[in-house]
């Protein structure tokens, strides 16, 4: 009985992931539906503590999110428009600023070696842009999936997961769910913690650029609020897009030297306030670790893999150190 | 002695079958009303065991308490005066609606201080620590109540232990005092 119990468990789980890892886009918002609704879960055991049903307070945080983003969406619209329509004059704009820059280069090797990473620039974003509606239909499925299997994490995550935990045999059941609780603890609180480091960036950058009268201010913003979930590379990333910009205004040194700094105080902001506060407890990974993990994401599952990649990898670490701990500390005490 | 730690001091007659029955007679959620019994019995675990098969052995880790649903469960504790061979020494019998394990639901890292088998075929309901604190935080008012009378039990289970000590230490002065 315990045999059938423990196959049908283990089964269970490698069909779940099985199907996960050859779905790409089931994957990717599987593990964005996680995210989320570990961030919302809070907010729904608040109202279920103030007396709603978990179903009505699902409902009630789900609907509360969604119009603020439909509002959001609707008033940043016609800027959004005005700001994809002046793209393409602003980059020719950053090119030729950028050309003029190697033009003035003096060594000819350093030149040449310009050159070349321009061209070489040019011709990802070329194969890029083709890949564009491929992409573009992966996200809109990501973006409908995420939110639809989050809903469903709130609401019944801890149901699905009784139901799961009923599988395992008697003789590893108490061990398995005390795993579960630390496991999910822990995995929760780096999610909450990075997904606030998020938004503080997103909002100290998207201020500062506002204030320089950057173009795209928070458009940018919100991509550097992303890319700082990558650690080490993230924050290198997201300051790429502004830097183009930067170069195409009118007095781009001056101009880059702001967007730069603005940046370089949020990251300091964030290093001495947000990581020692928030961000702390949870689980830091070694930087060949986080490059590995970068990697193997972005191989199977492109810039949502990089994305993923550190919470998956956090994950990993986080249970096998519960596990690590509780295996030797019953060789050491039992 | 170590019977006062297993017996079931807070024994009554079983009503109901259901499990909403069984947790109403249970005196850790008898004040408990039946909208709170309901969210409960949606927390708790029901489990299967064989016959002779171990709920728990004696220095497990343990994560929580067990309420008898159906069957009976044979408490044992190792003989520590027994060298060679774990010899186990039988404490006492439960049965349908008593608990036991409930230690493990306040204490960090506990550790099962006896084995205990099942008998028969037996169904027991699990209340485990990480239910406890999801009681907490969701509904907090139910989890206090739980954890008063988990207190309860806790205090007068020590209580009884300390008067059968005392009584134990009675003898031995006398003992001593009657040799001497």
């Amino acid at each position: 009985m315990n045999r059938i119990k423990l196959y049908v468990f283990l089964s269970a789980l490698l069909s779940i992931g099985l199907v996960l890892i050859f779905v790409q886009t089931v994957f990717v918002s599987f593990i964005l539906a996680i995210a989320l609704s570990y961030a919302l879960s809070p907010t729904v055991n608040y109202l279920e503590r103030e007396g709603l049903s978990r179903p009505k307070g699902t409902a009630l945080v789900f609907a509360v999110v969604s119009l603020f983003l439909f509002m959001v969406g609707w008033l940043s619209f016609p800027f959004f428009t005005q700001q994809i329509e002046l793209l393409p004059s602003k980059l020719h704009q950053s090119t030729m600023v950028l050309e003029g820059f190697i033009s003035r280069i003096q060594t000819k090797w350093l030149q040449e070696l310009s050159i070349k990473l321009i061209h070489e620039g040019q011709l990802h974003i070329q194969s890029y842009w083709i890949s564009v509606p491929a992409i573009i239909q992966n996200m809109i499925t990501v973006f409908v999936l995420t939110p639809f299997m989050a809903y469903f994490l709130v609401q019944d995550g801890r149901k699905v997961l009784h139901s799961l935990l009923s599988l395992v045999p008697n003789s590893l059941f108490e061990v398995t769910l005390k795993l579960q609780h630390q496991i999910n603890h822990q995995i929760g609180d780096f999610v909450r913690a990075r997904l606030l480091e998020s938004f503080f960036i997103s909002f100290l950058v998207g201020l500062g650029l506002s204030l320089l009268d950057v173009p795209f201010a928070w458009g940018l913003a919100v991509f550097a609020g992303l890319t700082n979930l990558i650690p080490y590379v993230g924050p290198i990333i997201g300051v790429i897009p502004a830097l183009v910009v930067g170069f195409g205004a009118e007095n781009p040194q001056a101009t880059v030297l702001a967007i730069l700094s603005v940046y370089g105080v949020a990251q300091l902001l964030d290093i001495l306030f947000i990581i020692p506060l928030v961000v702390a407890k949870i689980v830091d990974l070694h930087p060949v670790s986080v490059l590995v993990a970068i990697i193997v994401g972005a191989q199977f599952f492109g810039v949502l893999g990089m994305l993923i990649a550190i919470p998956v990898a956090s994950a990993i670490k986080v249970t096998t150190l519960t596990v690590y701990r509780h295996v030797t500390e019953i060789g050491t005490t039992g | 002695m170590i019977n006062y730690l297993w017996e079931n001091l807070f024994r009554k007659k079983v009503k109901g079958k259901t499990v909403d029955g069984i947790l109403q007679e249970n005196f850790l959620f008898e004040t408990l009303s039946k909208k709170e019994l309901r969210f409960v019995s949606h927390v708790i675990h029901l489990r299967t065991f064989k016959q002779g098969e171990p709920v728990f052995r004696q220095g497990d880790v343990g994560v929580g308490m067990y309420i008898i649903y159906s069957g009976s469960v044979d408490i044992f504790v190792e003989n520590p005066t027994s060298s060679v061979e774990k010899q186990m020494n039988f404490i006492t019998k439960l049965q349908e609606s008593d608990f036991f394990g409930e230690l493990s639901l306040v204490e960090e890292s506990s550790r099962r201080t006896a084995t205990a088998l099942a008998c028969e075929e037996t169904v027991l309901i699990g209340f485990f620590k990480p239910d406890l604190i999801d009681i907490l935080e969701r509904q907090p008012a139910t989890g206090v109540k739980i954890l008063l009378r988990l207190s309860e039990t806790l205090g007068r289970r020590l209580k009884e232990t300390t008067l059968k000590v005392t009584d134990l230490k009675k003898e031995l002065e006398k003992l001593m005092e009657s040799n001497t």
